[in-house]
């Protein structure tokens, strides 16, 4: 599958699109509200570059001033020009103190300044009117180029306060006629250096502290905002305006030198004005140029950045693409009108629709209305919200209907608005499912614990009732047979003696079997609590305990070393009482009876307790029969057992986790193995804890 | 030897019976068929208002009692400035380690299971007899209980 990133992601061009040239006509946006595009050093730079002008025009106007009294006073006596002022100066100088003022308050106090603004610039303006009306102007003798310019200066001035963008347009053209106006008269002025006489400056009578000054606070108003119109092009972080900042200020001043020396050359008759025009050509040639070749040199090496980052930009974008395409969720973007901008693999193999068909198209193309509407509310609200939103949805799909977990959040550019917003959508329908499952066998098993719980309390009741009832109507009938035979001995024949002796064997086992019943049933039930417990000892403790009860031949032992283990100390004591006093009884009718208890490995086992005899064993065939309740290998006559010794042993070891089982033949003894999971390796030093029951 | 009184909180008449075989020769006994009726006799009330007055120095008590059960008529006697002295053995059938564990922590001063072979059981109850009734001795000037 094609996973170029190209193909799947739209970039985001229109966006940055919008503030091309910065020329926005949004008109509820001031002009410096508008950052993008400027860079932010250059603004800072114009800003007080801005400043920097308000304050070398203030400075000139105040020697324009000390020299137009000092020329009114001492008119021999020139401080800056070397004639008088031509005609009355004070309302040029006047006009640019105060614009430097305005330039300057402008800036450190913007909103509370724009009133003050406006009427300085109303008032500057109406002077400019009032001075170029050729009745007044004429009459006051003030009709002149300085007041054009006066004019300029109040209109840009007020027309700063204002928020229009049409008007801030006009404020900056009418900047650049003042400019021209300002910078002609400079230049005429510094070529009059050059020449004798200047037509030009007899009809402007303009001295050029005053044209200087003009244009310094004039550049103080333009530079007030960097952000806004022509001035992006200078401040912003365009390759134009890269341009625009390194050929503007040189090709300037170039062709000012080269007009000067033009000039003053041809004053000075170093050379024939033919040779004068020549050079001027050829230097402006060359230095424009020597300017390009750097500005060439320059720009390349900014085009080299850029490629650089562009592609750090696709190396990163492909990153992020496979990143986001091997996430088994659905993630898509879309922009605030619904169409997709970006979806991942996930996407385009759920919606089978691919990265072609659906980029550029609504929700609504490529998904069914029902399904269409679920995703369009998660953008809604994301949009709305402006933040995430976590949502769990049913989705119908053409396999049925499949649950999501939905996150929707909204995706800011730097000015912090949601250009878009991205849904990532998993699927956890299995997960639903299985929780489901989980959920529904979790109760079944509830339900079963409560019948189990009912069950073993039954169980106890019926036990002890067993326990109980069972018992003493045994004990009556015992008891009376008994006081039977003892009041009559005398009158009954040997035969009834017998069958009450009978009677009496019959209770007596029976006795035996509820007794060892109970236990079988309390082995089954009964809480463990686990313990160390020494083996060693505890086989010492029991086969004392039996000995002391065989009355039979002697008993020959071999006990091996034996591993301390982890269990119920109780239930394990129970383990061996079984299974030696089996081995006891099982052993002796055996004129030498020999019983060997060891630990080691036996089958696929590593370590195994047995225990071993040489009594009358079993048929191998009945060993299944063994551990069951009931099931007996030997008749009663042979060897006394109610056949639930062995069982009760199975029983205990199970639940310890550990199991039993037997080897023997007929005549030949028999192996008993056990293997409990918690057995200690032998040597390991055992410490009994707890009672031994 | 002077006959000891003992009383026997009996429901079963067959073991009532075999116990008086064991116990009759040389004690006093007397009988009560379910739990109140032992309360009864002690603290003289209903048909043993009237009685002698004294305590019993023995009392042999049988767990599954009708109306209140032996636990019960234990933790009553056990609870009692006034019987509390009394030796009170439990005799039952039940081997369950609850109601052994219950028994002695209410109080009891020994609990026995009746055997099934007669001659354990006759064996058991004159022993208990003897040396609860016989040599044990318990406080004297107890003042018989009347509430």
């Amino acid at each position: 599958m094609c996973r170029s990133p190209d193909l799947y992601s739209r970039s985001n061009v229109e966006f940055r699109q919008a503030g091309f040239l910065g020329l926005n006509l949004n008109s509820g946006m001031t002009w410096d509200d508008a950052p993008s595009g400027s860079d932010a050093h250059f603004v800072r730079l114009f800003r007080k570059a801005s400043k920097f002008l308000a304050w070398s025009a203030i400075l000139l106007t105040v020697l324009g001033l000390a020299d137009w009294l000092s020329a009114y006073f001492w008119p021999n006596y020139h401080l800056l020009h070397g004639t008088a002022f031509p005609h009355h100066p004070l309302i040029p100088l006047l006009s640019v103190l105060v614009s430097g003022l305005v330039a300057l308050s402008v800036q450190s106090h913007p909103q509370r300044t724009r009133w003050v603004q406006a009427g300085i610039g109303a008032c500057l303006f109406g002077i400019g009117i009032v001075a170029e009306v050729p009745f007044i102007g004429n009459q006051l003798g003030l009709r002149g180029f300085s007041e054009w310019v006066t004019l300029l200066l109040g209109f840009a001035i007020g027309a700063g306060a204002s928020r229009m963008t049409l008007i801030g347009y006009v404020r900056q053209l009418s900047l650049f006629v003042l400019f021209f106006l300002s910078g002609l008269i400079v230049i005429e002025h510094i070529f009059e250096t050059a020449a004798t006489s200047s037509h030009m400056l007899e009809y402007v009578r303009t001295p050029w502290t005053i044209a200087f000054s003009n244009l310094l606070v004039g550049h103080a108003l333009l530079f007030q905002h960097p952000n806004f119109g022509i001035m992006r092009l200078v401040s912003g972080n365009g390759v134009g305006c890269h341009i625009m900042r390194r050929l503007l200020p040189s090709v300037i001043l170039l062709l000012i030198f080269f007009g000067w020396l033009l000039a003053y050359g041809g004053a000075k008759s170093w050379y024939p004005s033919s040779f004068g025009e020549a050079l001027y050509a050829i230097l402006s040639a060359a230095g424009f140029t020597g300017i390009l070749l750097f500005t060439a040199a320059s720009l390349n090496r900014l085009d080299d950045e850029r490629r650089e980052r562009e592609r750090e930009l696709r190396r990163s974008q492909n990153q992020l693409q496979s990143v986001l395409d091997n996430i088994p969720s659905i993630i898509c973007i879309k922009d605030p009108a619904g169409r997709y901008l970006m979806v991942n693999a996930t996407f385009v193999e759920v919606t089978g629709f691919s990265p072609e068909t659906s980029m550029g198209k609504t929700v609504h193309d490529p998904l069914p209305e029902v399904t269409s509407q679920v995703v369009d509310r998660g953008y809604n609200q994301a949009f709305i919200m402006g933040g995430p939103v976590h949502s769990v949805e049913v989705i119908p799909q053409p396999s049925g209907f499949r649950t999501y977990l939905t996150a929707h959040f909204p995706l800011l550019n730097s000015e912090g608005e949601a250009y878009a917003a991205c849904g990532v959508y998993t699927d956890i329908t299995d997960l639903k499912r299985q929780e489901e499952e989980i959920q529904r066998l979790n109760l079944s098993l509830q339900e079963k614990t409560i019948r189990q719980e009912a069950a073993n309390h039954e169980l106890e009741a019926f036990s002890y009732s067993v326990s109980h009832d069972l018992r003493a109507p045994l004990r009556h009938i015992a008891g009376f047979g008994q006081l039977l035979a003892q009041r009559n001995r005398d009158k009954l024949d040997e035969k009834s003696l017998h069958y009450l002796d009978v009677i009496q064997t019959s209770v007596t086992r029976m006795g035996m079997l509820i007794d060892d019943l109970l236990s079988f049933s309390r082995a089954s039930k009964v809480e463990l609590s686990p313990k160390r417990i020494d083996t060693a000892e505890l086989v010492a403790e029991v086969r004392a305990e039996l000995e002391a009860q065989h009355s039979g031949n002697a008993i020959r032992w071999e006990i091996g070393t034996l591993p301390g283990i982890q269990g119920d100390p109780a239930m394990i004591r129970l383990v061996w009482v079984n299974l030696l006093s089996n081995a006891i009884k099982y052993s002796s009718k055996n004129p030498h009876p020999h019983i060997t208890i060891a630990y080691g490995p036996a089958e696929d086992e590593s370590g195994a307790f047995w225990v071993r005899d040489n009594g009358a064993g079993f048929d191998m065939r009945y060993a299944d029969k063994l551990f069951e309740v009931f099931q007996r290998l030997h008749s009663n006559q042979e060897y006394e057992g109610t056949g639930i010794g062995l069982a009760m042993v199975r029983r205990i070891l199970e639940r310890h986790g550990g199991r039993i089982w037997a080897k023997s033949a007929p005549g030949e003894g028999a192996y008993f193995y056990f293997v409990l999971p918690a057995a200690f390796p032998p040597g390991t030093t055992t410490t009994a804890e707890g009672d031994r029951a | 030897m002077k006959l000891r009184h003992i009383l026997l909180a009996e429901d079963s008449p067959m073991d009532v019976e075999l116990t008086l075989e064991a116990l009759q020769e040389h004690h006093n006994i007397t009988v009560t068929e379910d739990g109140e009726a032992a309360l009864d006799y002690l603290y003289h009330r209903g048909v043993h208002a009237n009685r002698e007055p004294g305590n019993p120095d023995l009392i042999l008590l049988d767990l599954k009692l009708p109306k209140l059960n032996g636990l019960q008529v234990l933790e009553q006697i056990k609870k009692c400035d006034l019987l509390r002295t009394i030796p009170v053995v439990v005799l039952t059938s039940s081997k369950e380690q609850s109601d052994l564990k219950t028994a002695y922590d209410l109080g009891a001063n020994a609990y026995v299971v009746k055997p099934v072979v007669f001659e354990q059981f006759m064996d058991a109850v004159r022993q208990i007899g003897q040396f609860w009734a016989g040599l044990n001795e318990i406080p004297p000037a107890v003042p018989s209980a009347r509430n």
